[in-house]
């Protein structure tokens, strides 16, 4: 029974994949290509925003660690004339050092504080690109000009300006490592630990867990993601703005991951992919948007425990209860 | 020496609101152990409560100010009964959480859509200065200052010498021997609620004719106090009070030397630091 679902479950993954590479060959207009990296890029956040979920965290600062990543990658190919190939990694690595540095001093404390740390830190990071060092940075007018990725391998070449076509195969690449590697994690030995932390961190640190080392590492680790992502937003959009990373942005994140379900990886994923969707079609009503976001928060939050992903399993433990009660009975009726 | 003086006057004025907020907040988190994140936005509709009764319905500003204090007491209470008193223990306190910061985009963009999104303004009742040794100080800063201390003063009063106010002290220091002395946990938290909003609308409603009335106003807000009560020491009163003022001060002080944005990023730094040295902040216990 069980090996059935995880083959159907994988299945279906396949099939998800198979058709999310085929998008492009379907759709040509600019705009929807723009809807589904804009899914992917979410998707990448909102993933890796549940790796510190798995600790037992919450951070408000992901929208900061993207602007660190970007600001990087700006600095690294529009100044040092690097490739985004590179700068991309170098992002990523910038973010989760930094990640570190914050998380050190900062998660030896309760989680309350922890988030409240976190959300002056993606102010502060914020404030930082707005107000200082304008001549490196750009100040509020945003850091602009920065070159378009290229790609060469022989004769293959990829235009990045001509169409949408390849940033949508490079979010998609980048959205699928993102998810792989959180499910690696959370199914390896690591994933287990953090869960412990997660479960009961004082049971833990008996059993010899070193708490603050696996906390720092979760932090770091989730923040690379952001960073990469910032990298690629960057080699996007050609201009970051220090208002683009504000505590709205990371709190859209947060809502994708817990309109979703927080319980797996499909959560986040399903929470970026509607969300995104209501987003754009409420794009001129931003006022109306804001509401609706927060709405649908207040009402998952305390109607659908699982989220939109716990949804059928709701209906079904619902309609269970309703049809056949006698068989529940049966069930748990001890053995003899 | 007059812009010393200015200074000090504006930040004993904003450390005063600050304190009158950040002590709601602290109430909330210290009782109740929930992270109200609509703080900042309860005290934004405290500022718009004042503005439809007084330039609205033309109420006097003092009626106003009463007006506004209770109906932001009544809603805080309605939170507690719709939100938060359906996520009791431990475990719903990531719920409550979430809730508020639902409500913290929901609220201010409902008023922006309601009224406008533009900051209104609320005429002074004073709008005369004091002139001693040949200083200026508008009486209408000086009122928001003596508003906030009848505000603390009260608070502090009403903690110390009700018997509500020592229930309520007690269910801070232990919820569970409290309760079985008796104290109803449900009517505390309501009691709680009530006045961490009250409290809000109050410092809106006297700084509301100094700075007006925005939609925005709360996210700045929630920020600073956010900062003083982890300076003070989260759910420490006295705390709220110290990290009140010295935010305030050093926000009036510090535009004198280096440039706005750089005093918060100075602030933040300020914060890591006694994390550092005190994770539980200046005044807090573990």
């Amino acid at each position: 029974m069980l090996k059935e679902k995880k083959t159907l479950q994988f299945l279906a993954i396949a099939v998800i994949v198979v058709l999310a590479f085929l998008v492009p060959a379907f759709i040509k207009e600019r705009y929807l290509l723009h809807v589904f990296i804009t899914i992917f890029y979410f998707v990448i956040l909102a993933a890796s925003l549940l790796l510190i979920m798995m600790v037992g965290q919450m951070s408000l600062a992901h929208a900061g660690f993207v602007a660190i990543g970007a600001y990087t990658a700006g600095i690294v190919t529009r100044d040092l004339g690097w490739s985004l190939w590179v700068a991309m990694p170098l992002a990523g690595l910038t973010s989760g050092v930094i990640g570190a540095l914050v998380g050190f001093p900062t998660l030896r404390l309760r989680g309350t504080y922890f988030l409240l740390v976190t959300f002056a830190f993606g102010s502060l990071v914020t404030l930082f690109f707005g107000n200082i060092l304008d001549n490196v940075f750009g100040g509020v007018v945003g850091f602009r000009n920065i070159p378009a990725p290229t790609f060469e391998l022989g004769s293959f070449k990829v235009d990045f300006i001509a169409s949408r076509v390849p940033y949508y195969y490079l979010a998609l690449v980048l959205a699928l490592i993102t998810v792989l590697a959180m499910y690696r994690l959370r199914n390896s030995r690591l994933g287990v630990i953090f869960n412990s932390i997660a479960q009961a961190d004082g049971l833990a640190e008996h059993c010899g867990v070193n708490l603050m080392k696996y906390k720092v590492m979760a932090f770091s680790i989730a923040c690379i993601f952001p960073g990469m992502a910032g990298a690629f937003y960057a080699g996007y959009h050609f201009v970051v703005f220090p208002a683009d990373f504000t505590f709205k942005e990371s709190l859209t994140t947060l809502i994708q991951m817990i309109v979703g379900g927080t319980g797996s990886l499909a959560g986040p994923v399903v929470g970026a992919a509607g969300l995104t969707i209501v987003q754009e079609l409420l794009t001129a009503l931003p006022y109306q948007k804001a509401i609706i976001f927060g709405g649908i928060l207040i009402v998952v939050v305390m109607f659908l425990p699982g989220g939109l992903v716990g949804v059928p399993g709701q209906v079904v433990s619902i309609f269970r209860k309703f049809r056949r009660p006698e068989r529940v009975n049966v069930e748990t009726k001890p053995k003899e | 020496m007059a812009a010393y003086t200015q200074a000090l006057v504006n930040g004993i004025m904003l450390g005063a609101i600050y304190v009158v907020v950040a002590l709601g907040l602290t109430l909330v988190f210290g009782m109740m152990h929930i992270v109200n994140f609509a703080h900042g936005e309860i005290y934004m509709l405290g500022a718009f409560v004042l503005w439809t009764f007084q330039v609205a319905l033309g109420v006097n500003y003092f009626l106003a100010t009463i007006i506004t204090v209770v109906v932001l007491f009544i809603l805080g209470m309605l939170l507690e009964l719709i939100f938060f008193s359906r996520f009791p223990g431990r475990a719903g306190l990531f719920k409550s959480l979430i809730i508020c910061l639902g409500l913290a985009a929901v609220l201010p963009n409902t008023v922006s859509l309601i009224y406008s999104p533009f900051s209104k303004n609320i005429p002074s009742v004073f709008t005369n200065s004091l002139q001693f040794a040949g200083l200026f100080v508008p009486s209408e800063r000086l009122l928001v200052i003596l508003f906030s201390v009848v505000f603390v003063g009260g608070l502090f009063l009403f903690l110390k010498r009700t018997r509500t106010g020592q229930a309520m002290i007690a269910v801070e220091q232990d919820g569970e021997a409290a309760e079985m002395q008796g104290v109803s946990i449900s009517r505390v938290r309501l009691y709680c609620m009530g006045i961490g909003a009250a409290l809000a609308g109050g410092a809106a409603s006297f700084v509301a004719p100094v700075l007006g009335a925005s939609p925005w106003m709360g996210g700045d807000m929630i920020m600073n106090s956010f900062n003083i009560i982890i300076i003070g020491g989260m759910g420490s009163l006295p705390g709220a009070v110290l990290g009140g003022l010295i935010l305030g001060l050093a926000q009036s002080f510090g535009p004198m030397w280096v440039s706005p944005p750089m005093v918060n990023l100075l602030v933040f730094f300020m914060i890591i630091l006694i994390l550092l040295v005190k994770p539980t902040g200046l005044l807090g216990h573990a």
